[in-house]
């Protein structure tokens, strides 16, 4: 399982193995403020990472950064 | 500056959230840093429980999202207003046990200890603001919600007095700090073969004891393996963003949730505002209601989908509201979802936590 989330460095302190960090609290999978194209292409770059994530082998809590998160 | 001072009172700053502000609700979560002159919201009857000793002269007021996700530019701004307002003593919260404010109250205590400043705060054992900075800020035990209000207060201003003075704490235990696993020199009623003996004997007669050195293992999750062949893959999708259908039918809570929901996201190509919604109580749910697939990206996994990326998206999603259940609960919801997943064949899930 992956966690996508804002608020990453919790997730990764209380020992989320794979962590994906997410936009805002109000907005984690995407940024609205980006208009809608590029936040369309941001979308997909968030949920391709945190896909990926789940194909990578992780020890032990791993961040996972989106471009542009 | 807090041993120093010789006459007069002792200056407090106190850092409250903007909900305890008064500023305003979810709503309100992003607003950046503020100060104020003298007492604010709780501070008013903080500043009467610490009497004429202490004085409560400046407030900081900011919001909780935006302490949670601007952590270290948060922490610049917050150092300098401390060193600005040159306070003796720093007192954050009390918190109880909203997860935010608590991580925003640890962050206001370390910035202020590392400028030279004493400082504490009050929240419940299980905010997690206590597992991120119980080692290196004194903490005091609160209760859960503002019916502890009282109580909190008072430790607050008994521990801010005795670190404003110069004053030793005393042990966690007495005190009623989470312990920081500082050890200091004393002297014991025995030697250490002496007590160990003691507790033994007490243990095998049922009697009370306490142990001398309290072990919490750190909970360890075992990474699952990778998954192998992600076009191959069925994945389930899950949020704890209290994720609902319009008019929530089944009555998911808004928090404080001691059991876990399932819907049927079938044949839809992404979750339209028409139709889902978000009831979570403990963020600002006006985006996602403009655009539910910000809490849980279904039309983005229909592309994918699509594209042969991923074989197949399970078409029953988890939801839930996380905030305010207690850990036992969360660890009971977590173990049943995978048992759930589990006995679906699921290949790998992704969870979107707000």
């Amino acid at each position: 399982m992956a966690v996508i989330t804002a608020l990453f460095s919790l997730a990764l302190t209380t020992g989320a193995p794979r962590v994906v960090k997410g936009a805002r609290i109000e907005h984690v999978c995407g940024d609205p403020t980006l208009g809608p194209e590029r936040d369309a292409a941001f979308r997909r770059e968030i949920v391709q990472t945190a896909l990926d994530s789940l194909a990578t082998h992780v020890d032990e809590p791993t961040l996972f950064e989106p471009a542009g998160a | 500056m807090g041993s120093g001072h010789v006459t007069g009172t002792l200056k407090v700053l106190h850092y409250v959230n903007q909900f305890f502000a008064g500023r305003g609700g979810e709503e309100m979560a992003n607003m950046e840093l503020d100060a104020v002159d003298g007492p604010v919201g709780p501070g008013a009857r903080l500043n009467a429980l610490l009497g004429d000793d202490a004085q409560i002269t400046s407030t900081l007021i900011a919001g909780d999202n935006w302490v949670a996700e601007n952590e270290d530019a948060a922490a610049d701004r917050l150092r300098e207003a401390i060193l600005e307002r040159g306070p003796d003593v720093v007192i954050a919260g009390p918190a109880f046990n909203a997860g935010r404010y608590g991580l925003a109250c640890g962050l206001v205590c370390k910035v202020a200890q590392a400028s030279g400043v004493p400082a504490v705060t009050s929240m419940f054992e299980e905010n997690p603001g206590v597992l991120s900075y119980r080692s290196e800020v004194l903490i005091a035990a609160g209760a859960e919600d503002v019916k502890g209000m009282e109580p909190a207060l008072s430790k607050l201003a008994e521990l801010a007095l005795k670190l404003g003075n110069g004053e030793s704490i005393g042990t966690a235990d007495r005190a009623g700090y989470f312990p920081r696993g500082i050890r200091k020199e004393g002297k014991r009623y025995a030697s250490a073969a002496t007590r160990a003996g003691d507790m033994l004997m007490a243990r095998l007669t049922g009697s009370p004891w306490t142990t001398e050195l309290r072990i919490d293992a750190p909970e360890a999750t075992t990474p699952a393996d990778p998954v192998a062949d992600l076009s191959n893959a069925k994945i389930a999708m899950m949020t704890s963003g209290g994720l609902v259908p319009i008019g929530n039918p089944e009555g998911q809570v808004r928090g404080g949730s001691t059991r876990w929901w399932k819907y049927s996201i079938d044949g839809l190509s992404g979750l339209s505002a028409e139709e889902w919604e978000s009831i979570h109580r403990g963020f600002f749910v006006g985006i996602t209601n403009e655009e539910p697939n910000y809490v849980m990206p279904l039309d983005v996994m229909r592309q994918f989908e699509d594209a042969g990326s991923v074989a197949e998206i399970h078409p029953v999603a988890i939801s839930v509201s996380g905030v305010g259940t207690h850990v036992s609960d969360s660890i009971r919801i977590g173990d049943e979802m995978a048992e759930y997943l589990r006995s679906e064949e699921i290949d790998g899930a992704l969870l979107v936590a707000t």
